[in-house]
């Protein structure tokens, strides 16, 4: 009797709690939405997946009547397509299941329509809505979202061609600047093809250094490419290798160069124990998967969330932009803040076609391209650069 | 064919110091657990353990030398803590290695199995170790201050001399770790051939019941063994996490643990062997990330390291056959044996084996040109070149093919082995002084300079290698009936 009395109260209380922070009433009386993260790697890369785990703390943290459960499938990709099954197979525990990467689409399309009244999340990646080979029954029960980092990598390949024509310390005359990828495989290539656009926006002769690393966990080997690339006379390194490039912030630190983060702001991590390091990281490319999941149970919550699609957020919807910290305010000339501003509001004002290797794209505004395309052979971009250069 | 500024560059960076100091930094975290993994072999006692041994050693020295700066405050923390963190480190391995040797020698456990329960432990301990301590999975950046190891810089001056600069651009400004790792490769030598403890484990190694029956203690030699391959693995985790980088991530070792096990016998179970051994993966690791930024499908230079194994394989075992051949020849034939010649066919064998698996690399080079041509800027420039590479290379492989076969042919037709041989050789020594040449200010003369030289190299190098004896008239002496 007390111990229903007590309940009732905890009730009463929590549901109070959940009125004053405005969830939506639908589910304030139900029991919490049971969200499983599936991660396919671990936790702890400073980048990609910490980010999808922060969306997740956040709602948390805001007070969404969510439970989180999150599932680590190891670095070993033999295990995540079993791993991806079970977690999806355990359908008392969880409501909505997020999963990301270009790796698993396949695996989660392919089974998605066994579990009919579970819904799902895909994220850095569309699952196959068109094709039955993959969604059987058309996937009606999937969300995608994917970034358009080629939006962002193109501002990041802006601001690194401003770079290695500044005069910040260490830089030399020739336009040169690098990017190593974990390896060759589609999302990857579209931020290189970002990148190298955007370098060629502010240089007709630069040249971009590309190369891929072949595994995600290798600081080591990522050092040593970005090692060889500052000895070839790159300026600035672009990584987009996860944990191998990790070490390309060792090697810029080193050789007194510089370089670019990606996914989450790198600097801003690294500066806890190595302030002088973080200086070398002027910037970093954040696809913002945190905010992208968070906006997506929130929807979800309020029942908008439009399942059978997949959504592309650029620099527009805040999915893709550069981390704008101190270190990137202190380093960073004027005229080339003001450069990344200009060039930012005319992508968000579709101003600028950017290249991508996603046919599907094409029709979202974006120009095929392939990976080392010289600056002759880009495509003619309407802005001019040249009012914001110093001289 | 290629952007011709990029291609300057690279070659550039290949033929530099900066690229013989990157083998260098390239080598080091592979050859400190091959030595280990080849005093534990010829104990007959392999760890296969030494992954897992790294990464454990690779953590604690993080971890110790962080906490040296509260321990000991800022000064002294700075001055002692990377020394602390070693010490650790190196202490972890060992305590590593002999739990392993307590699990094989004393509970007779598989040394195997006991090897793969390590090597999981240690991925495995350090991740749970480390979110214990920092909250975090991944890595310990943004958590723990690792300190680092001191560079080595060598006397300025040293550069200011002609030639000499050239060494002091490879060897300046490397980790003390890079030079204990190669001092390393000369104690053990000395520790295997000429101390008594070294001998008696080799001994252990070759046959443990001989080695029993002398009074060779074998137990507590092989706790010896493992605790020394603990000791060097640990000393290269060390150096992956305070020296070539400074922080521990997990599984940051990325199998250099395994290859490590591979190195010893393809350098003929011989330290120095070992060493070099070491210094080829190195040596195609290094090449790999220079090759890497040209504009060609990046698998081709990922392959290399693993092509140079499968190569450095093949001629290991067709020299260990050959090798078995000639001692029972020496035994069948006593004092009838000649010696010399069979040296000098041996080392020329070398040579063409060598020159057949370089053209094994020419066609699978072929191969990937007409599969992707797009890669190699189109069609119309990728089909040709890919079709002279796979007919030369294809030529080598059936020119050099029958001295591989039957090594006698290389005494019994000196000319036509010579012929073969100095070809061979000219094509890959005039790419190769051609391409280096181009990097210099005789860009233009570069192919007629670099073949020319290329063709006197070669003759040179066959006639060193035993080409020399035989052309001179030496033919195997008949054995003389015992």
């Amino acid at each position: 009797m007390t111990r229903s009395r007590i309940l009732s109260l905890a009730l009463l209380l929590a549901l109070s709690i959940t009125t004053l922070v405005g969830i939506p009433a639908a589910t304030a009386q139900d029991e919490p939405l049971r969200i499983t993260l599936v991660v396919n790697g671990v936790l702890g890369d400073k980048s990609f997946f910490d980010s999808a785990q922060r969306g997740m703390d956040r709602l948390i943290d805001e007070g969404y009547n969510v439970t989180i459960n999150t599932l680590e499938l190891g670095i070993d990709p033999a295990n995540w397509e079993s791993g991806l099954a079970d977690a999806m197979a355990d359908t008392d525990a969880y409501d909505l299941l997020i999963v990301g990467t270009f790796q698993m689409g396949e695996f989660l399309a392919k089974r998605v329509h066994l579990y009919p009244d579970k819904y799902f999340i895909m994220y850095d990646d569309a699952v196959r809505y068109d094709d039955p080979e993959f969604c059987v029954e058309g996937c009606t029960n999937v969300y995608s979202v994917t970034y358009a980092q080629n939006e962002g990598s193109f501002l990041a390949g802006v601001y690194a061609g401003a770079i290695t024509r500044s005069d910040l310390e260490g830089i030399n005359p020739e336009h040169i600047i690098g990017a190593i990828g974990g390896q060759d495989i589609p999302v990857i290539n579209d931020f290189i093809v970002g990148y190298e656009q955007g370098a060629c926006l502010v240089n007709p002769d630069n040249q971009t250094l590309i190369q891929y690393a072949g595994g995600w966990n290798d600081p080591a080997k990522g050092k040593e490419i970005a090692l060889a690339m500052y000895e070839q006379k790159a300026d600035i390194v672009f990584q987009i290798a996860g944990g191998t490039g990790v070490g390309v912030f060792e090697a810029a630190y080193e050789q007194g160069k510089y370089a670019i983060g990606v996914d989450s702001d790198q600097a801003l991590i690294i500066a806890e124990t190595d302030p002088d390091q973080a200086q070398h990281i002027l910037t970093s490319m954040m696809k913002n998967v945190d905010n992208s999941l968070y906006r997506a149970v929130d929807l979800f919550l309020a029942g908008e969330l439009p399942f059978g699609e997949a959504e592309v957020l650029g620099i527009a919807e805040g999915g893709v932009g550069l981390a704008e910290n101190d270190i990137y305010e202190d380093n960073t000339p004027e005229w080339i803040l003001d450069l990344i501003d200009a060039v930012s509001d005319a992508v968000d004002e579709g101003a600028i076609t950017i290249n991508t290797v996603f046919e599907d794209r094409v029709e979202l505004g974006y120009n095929l391209a392939t990976v080392g395309l010289p600056c002759s052979e880009q495509p003619e971009v309407d802005f001019d650069v040249s009012e914001f250069l110093p001289e | 064919m290629f952007d011709t500024n990029l291609v300057q560059n690279v070659l550039e960076g290949i033929f530099s110091a900066a690229f013989l100091a990157s083998i260098l930094r390239v080598t080091t975290p592979i050859l400190l657990p091959s030595l280990g993994a080849l005093i534990s072999d010829r104990a007959g006692v392999i760890n296969i353990g030494l992954e897992g041994t790294m990464l454990v050693s690779a953590f604690t020295g993080v971890v110790f030398s962080a906490y040296s700066l509260d321990w000991f405050g800022e000064s002294t923390g700075r001055l002692i803590g990377p020394w602390v963190g070693l010490l650790m480190g190196v202490v972890l391995g060992v305590l590593m290695a002999l739990l392993l040797a307590v699990f094989h020698l004393r509970f007779r456990a598989n040394i195997i199995l006991s090897g793969i329960a390590l090597n999981i432990l240690g991925s495995a301990a350090t991740v749970a170790i480390m979110f214990e301590l920092t909250g975090d999975r991944g890595n310990t950046q943004g958590n723990l201050r690792s300190m680092r190891m001191p560079f080595i810089q060598l006397p300025d001056f040293l550069g200011d001399i002609p030639v000499v600069s050239f060494f002091f651009r490879i060897f300046d400004n490397q980790s003390v770790m890079t030079w204990i790792a190669f001092i390393a490769v000369i104690l053990v030598w000395y520790f295997l051939y000429r101390m008594p403890t070294g001998i008696h484990l080799r001994a252990v190694g070759e046959n443990p019941e001989a080695a029993a029956s002398v009074g060779i203690r074998v137990t507590r030699i092989r706790y010896l063994a493992l605790a020394l391959s603990g000791l060097l693995a640990g000393l290269g985790g060390v150096h992956m996490s305070m020296g070539y980088l400074t922080f521990f991530q997990r599984d940051m070792t990325s199998g250099r643990g395994f290859i490590a096990l591979a190195t010893p016998y393809l350098g003929g179970g011989h330290p120095v062997g070992t060493g070099l051994a070491s210094l080829v993966f190195g040596f195609f690791d290094a090449l790999s990330i220079r090759v890497g930024s040209l504009e060609i499908p990046s698998q081709l230079p990922q392959m290399l390291p693993y092509m140079a194994t499968v190569m450095a394989l093949v001629i290991y075992a067709l020299q260990s056959q050959l090798a078995a051949r000639v001692r029972t020849l020496r035994s069948a034939e006593g004092a009838g044996f000649d010696a010399a010649f069979w040296k000098a066919i041996r080392q020329l064998s070398v040579l063409h084996m060598f020159m057949a698996m370089l053209a094994v690399f020419g066609i699978i080079i072929s191969i990937g040109m007409f599969a992707a041509p797009d890669g190699f800027k189109g069609p119309e420039r990728a089909y040709p070149l890919a079709t002279i590479i796979g007919a030369i290379s294809l030529l080598l492989i059936v020119l050099n093919l029958p001295f591989m076969l039957k090594v006698e042919r290389i005494g019994a037709h000196v000319a036509r082995a010579a012929a073969v041989a100095i070809l061979s050789l000219w094509v890959y020594l005039g790419i190769l002084f051609d391409l280096m040449l181009y990097t210099t200010t005789l860009k233009d003369l570069a192919l007629i300079l670099g073949f020319g030289a290329g063709l006197v190299a070669a003759a040179a190098i066959w006639l060193a290698l035993g080409g020399y004896y035989l052309l001179t008239g030496h033919r195997r002496r008949a054995p003389v009936p015992a």
